[in-house]
């Protein structure tokens, strides 16, 4: 995997309103190929308008934002480029209804990177054994549990050989029986050395993964550290009242 | 974890759901009919049953009766069958008809064959439904005696009524009462059998089919008798024939289609694919009109085939100021192309003519790629809006701007496969309809020569066919390098060059072209990428074709060595896969037998002594009106919904305006407007024909509709999907084609099938403008014909009229029901 500069991203001074209310009010944070960032926050905190700002699902309205050495502008060529090498996992799992487990994994690499089914067929098979599902290939994501349908969305994500994956609270519309096979398979995925930004309320996750966690509040970085850091001797005063509330 | 209660949890899921009580028909009318848990209850509802049985069954014997009173005169339909379908198309030449007919029922049971429609239907089912048809039979032939013997009231009493029980019927009763009762036993011994018997469900159609033939050949049918009675007569053969000969086709062709879809699944359901696009023009303008085509038809369907080889070359360029070098000057050339008319003053060919140099220098100094693409497309956009100023046939000016458009997408479109082969479908497509569309209304000539016509025809088809495709295919095959470039070039050049042997052209184009040719193929040796080098002889070859036009041949020929050399322009292209290569003969195939055939469409032709679209009436135009309009504003409403639900203002402005505007107006006022002020807003010297005008009319009608149900299936999608389909990668325009439009689409079936239901009935309103469709035949035609035998039929017509609009939306949404339960299968 080829990739461009030295950090994967990178970000500065990023600000984002909607309407009135300002969601990310200056987040200048970057992050190296190959670390596992955990962000962590209460509600309304921004972490999840965070990482859409990341491929440009929001729009930023200042700062600057750089993924793998290209930077998110306007220039549709751009952001199209930089949402193929970032590969993202919707909290609602977002998987294509009317479509097969087999075609919801194929259908970009089909049609964005233009490969033929057959290979791309295969690439999926193989994904699929990965997140432990090959059984399902067949079926409709209407037919597979919570827990299933969130591993095979995993799976069209790395479908794309994304040099970067994005989750947006990849477990809390999960029943707890099926939170850990899904994290599980991003365990398995950290270890395999991709670079990941997860937003999620798993503290076992973060501790146990992260090389870094970032903790959000009023649309900003508050706090960050290593998981040994942030759990054990947290400095801001907002970090201690939350981890007290969850802990 | 073993406790007793998981346990039983655990036996409990294995077991088995209670087997459902015993039904019967007892039961079942105790349950429906008679029910109740206290006397009281159960004598109400037995009252309310019995009531409404009794209206029922009056309403039954008021239809009965009326259908059946002798003076009701069946014969003005059955005697004016033919009027009522064609209208006035000459009888000599109905062989025309029932060839479309039997075009359209072939592919009709190879889609069947294809598509695997079928399975199996429960016995039960089936025995149920002959049980109920024959108790209705019976109750007719009751009804049917009821009302001739002019008996009123209960009609069980008047059993032993002695007049007319006539023995036809008596054996029609008995006969069905042996059926019901036969049936009946059907369905209690198929019910307690286990497994439940089942029986191909396509045997279903052939029994009706073999039923009907049958009856054809048996049943008489009313006949006028003299002036003022009617008699009954059997069935004509010349139709009792035909449709017999097309019941034994349907059953033949089908293990046939089997048979081909065993062996080649995928090429036969894409040969089904094309052939029913092109079955109706084929039908239309081929079969059923068969037209005289002159010179511009044939430089029109040569521009097509030209058009679409063309765009197959130049979506292939790579993406860089040599492709957009080449782009923007064959976009010059075809924009220059009408400048040879000579009747334009100076400073509009000098403009022309700048315009297009200035477009090729922007091409060849600005160096982002698409946006040299984008330049060139903006000066050939300007290009094509000063043609409007040169004097041309109006339809050249469609065309020539049409095409310059799709050359602007060619940088976006042209970057995949898929696309670039898309994108050749669509330019033929459209080129097909609109010159179709322009060419409608084209005279005939009552000359006689079908057989000249018939000969001529096949040899061209087979001809180009097998040695166009044979070769493409063999070219396909050698692997891509320098001497399978050479091999192509140079049999590239030697096509290019046969149109000389005509020996009529002066010398100097000879020696040019060879030397042009020579230069490509010079040109194809030097250039160092394989690829390129090809293209390069490709854009000299496209040239080449152009200059053919100035030489004397006849033009069948010059259209399809055109058309082969721009096919061979593709073969490194497509000719690295097995697929590929077969896709590229099927192409040329299509494409050979659309030009033979459009070449021939006015050769000396059979009695039609009718001018333009009179050849159309009835229920034959009813269905052109309804498939037409139906088949256009599906995408035009598609196009309208996704507009209106752009992010971008002007679209949506401009869309919700068009929706508003036209569905506030009535469409009888569009029907006017097309029929009476379209012609006014074209040029002058601009006309379609009326049917054309009609179905644009009908056309801007329909889609609003059409938008707005789309409208709302695209609302009724998750916003996430859109999110999902684009962090995954896809483009906009891929994730609404492969993800937002096929779930909202699917989820606005039932609204688009009505609508589609309301465009059919609708188009009964063209009898305003006086088309005369199959209403406007039964309602003003039959009545008032000079016959005093059906003069007025207009009740019994209009009974009739209803019940056949019944069949026909009946049979439509019986169908739509079938394909949503088909589509249910993983809806969330």
């Amino acid at each position: 995997m080829t990739t461009n500069g030295s950090q994967a991203i990178i970000c500065e001074d990023v600000k984002k309103w909607f309407g009135d209310f300002q969601a990310l009010s200056g987040v200048s944070t970057s992050i190296g190929w190959g670390e596992v960032v955990v962000v962590i926050g209460p509600s309304g905190s921004g972490k999840s308008t965070f990482i859409r700002c990341i491929n440009r699902l929001e729009a930023h309205q200042a700062g600057r934002i750089v993924v793998d050495g290209m930077e998110l502008t306007n220039d549709l060529r751009n952001i199209d480029a930089i949402r193929r090498e970032v590969g993202m996992v919707f909290q609602q799992f977002n998987l294509f209804p009317h479509l097969t487990v087999m075609q919801n994994i194929t259908l970009a690499p089909i049609w964005a990177r233009n490969r033929t089914r057959s290979s791309s067929e295969a690439a999926a098979m193989k994904l699929l054994e990965r997140v432990g599902i090959p059984e399902q290939a067949h079926k409709y994501p209407g037919q597979l549990s919570g827990g299933q349908q969130q591993r095979v969305a995993i799976a069209r994500a790395l479908a794309m050989n994304p040099k970067i994956m994005l989750f947006d609270e990849p477990t809390s519309a999960l029943d707890p029986e099926m939170i850990k096979e899904v994290l599980d398979v991003m365990k398995e995925l950290a270890e395999s050395g991709m670079t990941m930004i997860v937003v999620t309320h798993e503290m076992g996750f973060a501790r146990e993964v992260a090389d870094r966690v970032l903790f959000f509040d009023y649309g900003m970085v508050v706090e960050e550290g290593t998981p040994e850091h942030f759990f054990h001797n947290p400095q801001h005063d907002r970090t201690k009242l939350f981890l007290s509330q969850i802990l | 974890m073993t406790d007793p209660a998981s346990a039983a949890v655990a036996a409990d899921m294995t077991e088995r759901a209670p087997e459902p009580p015993p039904t019967g028909p007892w039961r079942w009318m105790r349950d429906n009919l008679f029910s109740g848990h206290t006397w009281g209850q159960i004598a109400f509802n037995s009252f309310l049953t019995l009531a409404f049985a009794l209206v029922l069954l009056n309403i039954l014997r008021f239809i009965t009766s009326y259908l059946f009173a002798p003076e009701r005169k069946w014969a003005a339909v059955t005697h004016n069958a033919k009027l009522l379908m064609v209208q006035a198309f000459p009888q000599d030449d109905l062989i025309r008809i029932w060839t479309s007919l039997g075009i359209f029922i072939v592919l009709v049971v190879w889609s069947m064959a294809s598509w695997k429609v079928g399975g199996r239907l429960e016995l039960t089912t089936f025995a149920g439904g002959l049980r109920s048809g024959a108790v209705l039979v019976a109750v007719t032939a009751i009804m049917h005696h009821a009302a001739e013997a002019r008996t009123f009231g209960i009609p069980g009493l008047q059993f032993d009524s002695p007049a007319n029980w006539s023995s036809v019927r008596a054996w029609i009763l008995v006969a069905a009462v042996l059926v019901a009762v036969l049936a009946h036993f059907g369905v209690r011994w198929s019910r307690a059998a286990d497994p439940s018997p089942t029986i191909p469900l396509l045997s279903v159609p052939v029994m009706v089919m073999a039923a009907v033939a049958a009856l054809l050949w048996t049943m008489e049918l009313p006949v006028p008798l003299g002036q003022f009675d009617q008699t009954t007569a059997p069935i004509a053969a010349t139709t009792a024939g035909p449709w017999t000969t097309l019941f034994v086709l349907a059953v033949a062709v089908y293990p046939l289609g089997i048979l081909i879809e065993r062996i080649w699944p995928r090429a036969f359901r894409r040969f089904l694919i094309s052939a029913w696009v092109l079955s109706y023009p084929v039908i239309i303008f081929i079969i059923q009109r068969n037209p005289v085509l002159d010179w511009t038809d044939m430089i029109l369907l040569l521009g097509i085939v030209l058009g679409a080889g063309a765009l197959r070359v130049l979506v292939a360029l790579p993406r860089g100021p040599t492709g957009a070098a080449v782009v923007a000057a064959i976009g010059l050339v075809i924009a220059a192309l009408p400048l040879t008319s000579g009747e334009e003053p100076l400073w509009v060919a000098a403009g022309l003519v700048l315009i297009g140099l200035a477009t090729l220098i922007a091409a060849l100094t600005i160096k982002e790629p698409v946006v040299t693409v984008r330049a060139a497309a903006a000066g050939l956009v300007l290009a094509c809006l000063l043609i409007w100023l040169v004097p041309m046939p109006f339809l050249f000016r469609v065309l020539v701007t049409a095409f310059t458009l799709f050359l602007l997408v060619t940088p976006t479109v042209g970057r995949t496969q898929r696309g670039r082969t898309y994108l050749v479908r669509v330019w033929v497509a459209a080129t097909v309809l609109t010159v179709v569309a322009f060419r409608l209304g084209a005279t005939f000539v009552d000359e006689s020569g079908l057989t000249a016509f018939v000969r001529s025809d096949v040899v061209s088809i087979l001809l180009a066919v097998t040695l166009g495709g044979g070769a493409l295919w063999v070219l396909g095959l050698p692997p891509r390098g320098h001497a399978s470039t050479a091999v192509v070039a140079a049999i590239g050049l030697v096509t290019a060059a046969l149109p000389f042997a005509s020996g009529e052209e002066p010398l100097w184009l000879t020696v040019g072209l060879v030397l042009v040719g020579l230069a490509i193929l010079a040109a194809a040796f030097t250039i160092k990428e394989p690829v390129e080098k090809v293209r390069a002889s490709a854009a000299g070859l496209a040239v080449v074709c152009l200059s053919i036009w100035f030489i004397p041949m006849p033009f069948l020929y010059r259209t399809l060595i055109v058309a082969f050399t721009l096919f061979l322009l593709v073969t490194p292209t497509f000719g690295g896969t097995q697929r590929g290569r077969t896709n590229l003969v099927r192409a040329w195939t299509v494409v050979a037998v659309l030009t033979v055939v459009g070449f021939r469409l006015g050769a000396a032709s059979t009695s039609l002594e009718f001018q333009g679209t009179t050849f159309l009436g009835g229920f034959n135009l009813t269905i052109l009106l309804a498939v037409s309009g139906i088949a256009l504003s599906l995408p035009v409403g598609l196009i309208l919904a996704l507009a209106r639900t752009s992010s971008m203002p002007i679209f949506r402005l401009l869309a919700t305006g068009y929706i508003e505007l036209v569905r506030s107006v009535p469409m009888i006022t569009w029907l006017f407007f097309g029929s009476a002020m379209l012609t006014a807003f074209l040029p002058a010297g601009v006309e379609f024909d009326e049917i054309v005008r009609i179905v644009a009319a009908i056309t801007i009608f329909n889609s609003a509709y059409v938008a707005e149900n789309i409208r709302g299936g695209l609302q009724a999608i998750d916003r996430g999907q859109y999110e999902a389909a684009r962090a995954a990668g896809l483009s906009i325009v891929q994730s609404t084609s492969l993800v937002i439009l096929p779930q909202a689409v699917r989820t606005v079936i039932p609204a688009l099938v009505g609508s589609i239901i309301v465009a059919f009935k609708d188009t009964s309103l063209v009898a305003i403008i006086g088309l005369a469709d199959i209403l406007l035949i039964a309602r003003s035609f039959i009545p008032q014909q000079s016959d005093p035998n059906f003069q007025g039929t207009l009740p019994q017509m209009m009974f009739f009229m209803a019940l056949f609009y019944w069949i026909v939306t009946f049979t439509i949404s019986k169908l739509s029901m079938r394909y949503e339960r088909s589509l249910g299968l993983g809806e969330r």
